[in-house]
């Protein structure tokens, strides 16, 4: 498939997906009030935000598991 | 998907689960989801994701990411919302969420805006099947069998096969597959190696012509941007109310429920006519794969006789379709 909307440099990159990051976990976005998560109930603390998520496999050492799932 | 990059998470969007395995520099181990056409869960098992974590996890020891040219970059930032359609798909939403379909969807349409849309867009993503491989759900890069005169099948891939690798790419994974098969051009040789009896072999799948498609598209939500649907719901009859109704046992029978669409009820379709023919096809369908018959094989402004059977009588019916898309 091709996409053809243009691109965003990449310094724009981390401002944008720390913007993101806040309409997913952020108390004080309007946009957040409307995007509302459905946390997972279980043993495991999913982490809803990628740079977040980026940030804690640095600190550990550990590898990602990024799963994308459908809230219908 | 509101924000996501898509220029680093590319998968098949028309996907109601898919996992990746990273490491903290946006690079990837290996990829896990995907379906067949005939099961949505074909391919997601508890077995072959526990394996596929232990793999991983050995993997993450050496830094071993795939480093191959079928990997994105993610080097500059495409989102959702920057997708031209997008905005006016979710003008009339109350929930702004994105869905992962959505993003498909809204790509296929600005593709139609630009007069560059194809109804082979929306096969994104072949499978193992698509070059006739069938794998293993638990392990997932074993061939348990190979269709014949099917290009796997001419490179010399038996079942008992594993699959190792795809053009330099690592093949741990259905996803792994998958994601090489997106990747490549309709017709071209695709390499493959793969272990037989502890020695490595190598092929090539000689791809050419729509070995893209499959032959049941209906469970993909970007479906419907292909081509005009009939505007109703219905159900299924089931065995004994077509016996009943003197429909044989794997002919069509389809009792409409709920009709939204004007076309629809132009062509003189009622709630609780029960559709036994479409278009001169008898064969059984689900109410997906009735939605998707037009969108597939039918253009804005054609038309397509339906018969329903309306108390004891048969009534043949035209409907004439929208001459574009009706939102």
């Amino acid at each position: 498939m091709h996409l053809s909307w243009p691109p965003i440099p990449t310094i724009r990159c981390c401002a944008l997906l720390l913007a993101a990051c806040l309409l997913v976990l952020g108390h004080h976005s309007t946009a957040a009030e409307k995007i509302a998560i459905q946390p997972i109930a279980g043993t495991i603390n999913w982490i809803y935000s990628y740079p977040e998520g980026r940030q804690r496999a640095r600190q550990s050492g550990k590898p990602l598991f990024v799963v994308f799932r459908c809230e219908r | 998907m509101n924000g996501i990059n898509l220029d680093l998470f590319q998968f098949e969007y028309d996907l109601t689960w898919m996992a990746f395995f990273m490491d903290d520099r946006d690079r990837f181990y290996a990829r896990y989801g995907g379906r067949v056409d005939e099961d949505a869960e074909s391919h997601l098992t508890q077995q072959s994701l526990a394996r596929l974590m232990r793999q991983v996890v050995d993997l993450h020891r050496t830094r071993a990411v795939q480093t191959s040219r079928y990997e994105p970059r993610g080097r500059n930032l495409r989102t959702p919302e920057q997708i031209p359609t997008m905005a006016a798909m979710l003008r009339e939403r109350k929930n702004k969420c994105i869905h992962c379909h959505d993003v498909k969807v809204a790509q296929l349409r600005h593709l139609q805006n630009l007069g560059q849309f194809a109804r082979e867009q929306v096969f994104t993503y072949p499978t193992p099947a698509n070059v006739g491989l069938t794998t293993d759900p638990q392990r997932q890069n074993v061939v348990t069998a190979v269709t014949a005169n099917s290009p796997a099948a001419r490179s010399g891939i038996r079942a008992g096969d594993r699959l190792t690798a795809a053009d330099g790419q690592r093949i741990l994974t259905f996803g792994d597959f998958s994601r090489v098969l997106e990747k490549t051009p309709r017709r071209s040789r695709l390499d493959v190696v793969f272990q037989r009896g502890g020695k490595s072999l190598t092929g090539s799948l000689q791809l050419a012509g729509n070995w893209r498609q499959t032959s049941d598209p209906s469970w993909r939500e970007s479906l419907h941007v292909a081509g005009p649907n009939c505007g109703l719901w219905g159900k299924q009859l089931s065995a004994a109310d077509k016996n009943k109704r003197g429909i044989a046992a794997g002919a069509l029978g389809l009792k409409v429920t709920f009709i939204w669409g004007a076309h629809t009820r132009r062509a003189g379709l009622q709630t609780g006519d029960i559709i036994v023919a479409l278009d001169g096809v008898r064969r059984e369908m689900t109410i997906q794969q009735l939605h998707s018959y037009p969108m597939l094989k039918k253009d804005y402004g054609d038309s397509m006789p339906i018969i329903v059977l309306r108390g004891k009588r048969q009534v043949p019916l035209t409907m004439r379709f929208p001459k574009q898309p009706v939102d």
